[in-house]
């Protein structure tokens, strides 16, 4: 799975939890929280479901990574990588 | 004049309904960082969000240090998302938010967690995610019709107790467990206090003579040197508790209770509720997933605190964490008075001032 398509899941899941998220208008350079308005319970949803799609489980002291969206990207595709390496 | 000492005993954490936007109230309790840190957020429910939650720990930081100026109080936010006081290390403080509420809280001495979920909450993750080992099992023996219920209460505790006792970082929701106290159990939903409204505040204060000083200009007035935001025709600061009263649930009077100073051992292990009272949070040796955990020597992998739960105009769900030491064995709800606002006294008259939430 690309960047590409690791962005387009993590916004997929967002729209899920935030129904009014707009895809193309999300900075991937922003904290999702509060971009987004999410409480501490959105925020584990948002990665327990990336992950279980994924299939990688993300532990809770590496959720900072997952704060934005470039970021949430780049530590996912570490773990996708090194699961496939 | 209150002294220091009185004041450093008194706890406060108050709610209060987000709008659509932030009200001018809210804004004049902003300092200028807080200004600039609210420009930079770009939703705006976020955003108001942001100022309602501050605005509220401003006032409640006025009210527990009434000899500082809010204005001039840096507050700073941890990594975690923890807000602390820059320049007062002995405040503690604590927020949260969900749809439609904020709430803060502040403690002169001692940690103070607070949490808050709407309690028609439906979203809550897998319990495998944020439940440790030793709480799952609990979590069967639960009526599956109450379930969900149960989830929200021991998540609300649970947040509440992290926020109050963080331990180091490595620790995880599923590493950190919620053990209830003997005597602190139930076999149903836990006795909640209750409100008609969503903006309330309780306030434990010291030994019952606890005052704010007396403003100059007398009672109404801001004493000099205070920031104090305009008072509106509206001003919904201005808490007073329904017109019920902040009624405590039928169930075990707690303030009968004597107060532990050892904590009781070996709770029940189907205690999955907990009662209002105390409960023991303890950081496991394993996570859930058997990855075996890091505890660094010196930590300490138990700590008690006392855990009420409050529910607001049926909407939701607060749960408020402090540390068991304190002397009061209840919570003592009062309502401040403050200027303008209706008395205790007059609970009972219709209340035209709150329509709760939005």
């Amino acid at each position: 799975m690309n960047s590409d398509e690791l962005r387009d899941l993590i916004v997929e899941v967002l729209s899920e939890i935030a129904p009014e998220t707009d895809p193309a208008a999300v900075d991937p350079t922003e904290d999702l929280r509060e971009e987004l308005d999410l409480d501490s319970m959105d925020e584990l949803n948002l990665i327990t479901r990336v992950g279980e799609r994924l299939g990688v489980d993300v532990p809770e002291r590496d959720y900072p990574q997952m704060r934005t969206l470039e970021s949430a990207v780049a530590y996912l595709s570490g773990r996708l990588a090194a699961r496939a390496g | 004049m209150t002294s220091l000492g009185a004041v450093r005993s008194r706890l406060v954490w108050q709610t209060r309904p987000i709008h659509d936007a932030p009200r001018p109230d809210d804004w004049a309790w902003l300092t200028e960082a807080d200004l600039a840190r609210a420009a930079r957020i770009t939703h705006p429910s976020a955003m108001t969000r942001f100022v309602t939650a501050r605005a509220l720990l401003r006032e409640l930081l006025s009210v527990v240090r009434p000899d500082l100026d809010p204005a001039r109080l840096r507050i700073e936010t941890e990594p975690s998302g923890r807000p602390y006081v820059a320049e007062q290390p002995h405040l503690h403080v604590s927020i949260s938010h969900t749809n439609g509420l904020a709430a803060a809280a502040v403690a002169g001495a001692g940690p103070i967690g607070i949490d808050v979920e709407r309690l028609d909450r439906d979203d809550l993750p897998s319990p495998s995610v944020w439940l440790a080992p030793a709480e799952l099992p609990q979590l069967r023996r639960i009526d599956v019709e109450l379930r969900r219920l149960a989830l929200l209460h021991r998540w609300v505790a649970k947040e509440a107790a992290i926020k109050a006792h963080p331990f180091p970082q490595q620790a995880e929701r599923r590493r950190i467990a919620l053990i209830c106290a003997e005597g602190h159990t139930a076999a149903e939903p836990p006795s909640v206090r209750t409100s008609a409204r969503t903006e309330v505040r309780m306030e434990l204060g010291g030994a019952g003579t606890d005052r704010r000083p007396s403003p100059a200009g007398g009672p109404g007035h801001p004493a000099p040197g205070t920031h104090t935001p305009p008072v509106g025709p509206d001003d919904r600061r201005a808490v007073s508790g329904s017109e019920r009263g902040i009624e405590p649930a039928g169930g075990t009077d707690r303030r009968s209770a004597p107060a532990h100073d050892v904590p009781p051992s070996d709770p029940p292990s189907d205690a999955f509720w907990c009662g209002s009272g105390r409960a023991r949070l303890e950081l496991a040796a394993t996570t859930a997933v058997g990855d075996p955990a890091r505890v660094d020597a010196g930590d300490s992998t138990e700590r008690w605190l006392s855990i009420d739960w409050y529910a607001l105009a049926d909407q939701y769900l607060v749960a408020v964490a402090r540390p068991p030491e304190d002397p009061r064995s209840a919570p003592e709800l009062s309502t401040t008075d403050l200027p303008g606002r209706p008395t205790a006294d007059r609970a009972g008259r219709s209340a035209d001032n709150g329509s709760p939430g939005r």
